[in-house]
């Protein structure tokens, strides 16, 4: 049994992160939100550009932040709101309150002055709190990873990909969890997932949840869209949609699918777990933060430096043109596959050791450059 | 230090193609991962596929021990595979 040392919640959630958050409900308190962070050094700002104007997705953006919120590498939070935003606010209060230490700052109480002022104060409280939590043993079972991949390119699914696969078995192997999404990248794969499904209900789930991808692309790309990949795919040797997806599944290494979740949904099970959600990496990462993953790995061959505020990001490089330019931004080069001997049992296994040192503390590159920026709610309304 | 140069990958026993790492030229000797050297018939691209087995018309091309589409006409040991002979499988 491998373990880790990790912060023991409440709710029986364990966290690599010991994170105070300041966190925004709408776009209107964001500044206020920024300054307060600015002000307590350590405090991690969660900004986004909605709260407000939207409604069909007003449940799923409540439980997005509820879910940043609560997330397990968050020791407390502090909700910083306007006042007059059409987001169920006490709701928010409510979902967060009830497992993490909680403080809400309404701006049209006091103004933004006042606010900030307590604002920091607040966090400079809960920062000092936080110091003095001690990590605890744990093994690796607690652990729910999140793979991403972005900006990909053709040997994104040759060395990048199948690298994280081989985290993948290695986790689920230690009765811990994986999680691969981006369900318009699984189009096409339905007969190789399906048949790693656990039981009749994960088959006919992940059946489902391609099939709908699918009729989705087909509206937008026409029947063709079996060969329709982007051009720049066909030009750097993709031949079909199955292919690109093949490439993309890899993450999810060869285990079994243990269970299939709505975006952003929790997990009954542990094993190998397929999210439905958006191809779109702002969105995507959102849904992995709010359903509790701990730790992302996230390939890249264009380079893609994001990182999610609560959680690290150890970043791949597929190939070492793009190692080379972007080493800050990079954890991992995995184009050595490429142009050294190293075996994939070499490439999985230094990844393996990465992962648990981060796990244990040690930051990533997008942490260390805080690469957070602004966080994406799922949208698929026009706003009014 | 020893310069290293992998030619192809080949992702699963089952594949019937590898992927150029580099450019691979015409009539050149293609080392296989398991020491097997075939011949290229035409020049391959880099991530480009090609053939190690005769692919006939209608046989499925394999890459990550799966299907990824059909030969629409005979493809022959050392050939590329791309879009030209090869079309999506049916209803994807």
């Amino acid at each position: 049994m491998t373990t880790f040392m990790g912060y023991e919640r409440a709710d029986g959630s364990v966290g690599v992160r010991n994170h105070v958050v300041i966190l925004s409900t709408v776009s209107c308190a964001n500044p206020v939100v920024q300054h307060i962070a600015q002000g307590a050094p350590g405090a991690v700002p969660i900004i986004h550009a909605h709260g407000c104007g939207r409604k069909p997705e007003k449940p799923i953006h409540r439980d997005t932040l509820i879910g940043y919120g609560t997330h397990p590498n968050v020791y407390a939070t502090i909700i910083v709101s306007l006042g007059c935003e059409s987001i169920p606010v006490q709701e928010i209060i409510d979902g967060i309150k009830a497992k993490r230490p909680t403080e809400v700052l309404v701006i049209q109480d006091c103004g933004t002055v006042k606010t900030t002022e307590k604002g920091i104060e607040l966090a400079k409280k809960f920062l000092a709190e936080a110091a003095q939590v001690e990590r605890k043993e744990f093994p690796v079972s607690k652990l729910m990873l999140a793979t991403q991949c972005g900006g990909s390119d053709a040997l994104s699914g040759m060395t990048a990909n199948p690298t994280i696969g081989r985290l993948t078995d290695w986790l689920v192997g230690e009765g811990g969890s994986s999680v691969i999404t981006e369900s318009t990248e699984m189009i096409g794969t339905t007969p190789v997932l399906a048949r790693r499904a656990v039981d009749d209900k994960v088959r006919e789930d992940i059946t489902r949840v391609i099939a709908d991808a699918q009729k989705h692309a087909v509206e937008i790309l026409g029947p063709n869209a079996a060969r329709a990949i982007a051009p720049g795919n066909i030009a750097g040797g993709m031949t079909t949609i199955q292919e690109k997806s093949l490439g993309c599944i890899r993450k999810g290494g060869t285990v079994p699918l243990s269970e299939v979740v709505a975006y952003g949904q929790k997990p009954t099970r542990s094993g190998l777990i397929v999210m439905d959600g958006p191809g779109y990496d702002g969105e995507s990462l959102s849904g992995l933060t709010m359903m509790g993953c701990q730790i992302m790995t996230f390939s890249t061959g264009r380079g893609t430096p994001m990182g999610v505020p609560v959680m690290p990001v150890i970043k791949l490089a597929s190939n070492d043109q793009l190692y080379a330019r972007m080493e800050d931004d990079m954890d991992f080069n995995a184009g050595r596959l490429v142009s050294t001997n190293m075996t994939f049992e070499e490439a999985g296994d230094e990844l393996i050791d990465l992962f648990l040192r981060v796990v244990n503390g040690e930051p990533t590159k997008a942490e260390k450059n805080d690469q957070n920026g602004v966080v994406c709610l799922y949208t698929y309304s026009a706003p009014f | 230090m020893e310069m290293v140069f992998k030619q192809v990958m080949i992702m699963d026993d089952k594949d019937n193609v590898a992927v150029a790492l580099h450019p691979i030229a015409e009539i050149t000797r293609v080392t296989l991962p398991d020491g097997r050297v075939i011949l290229s018939a035409e020049p391959i691209p880099q991530a480009h596929k090609i053939a190690i087995h005769p692919i006939a018309k209608g046989e499925a091309v394999i890459r990550y021990g799966e299907n990824i589409g059909y030969a629409t006409k005979d493809i022959a040991q050392g050939e590329l595979v791309h879009v030209h002979n090869l079309d999506a499988v049916e209803g994807m």
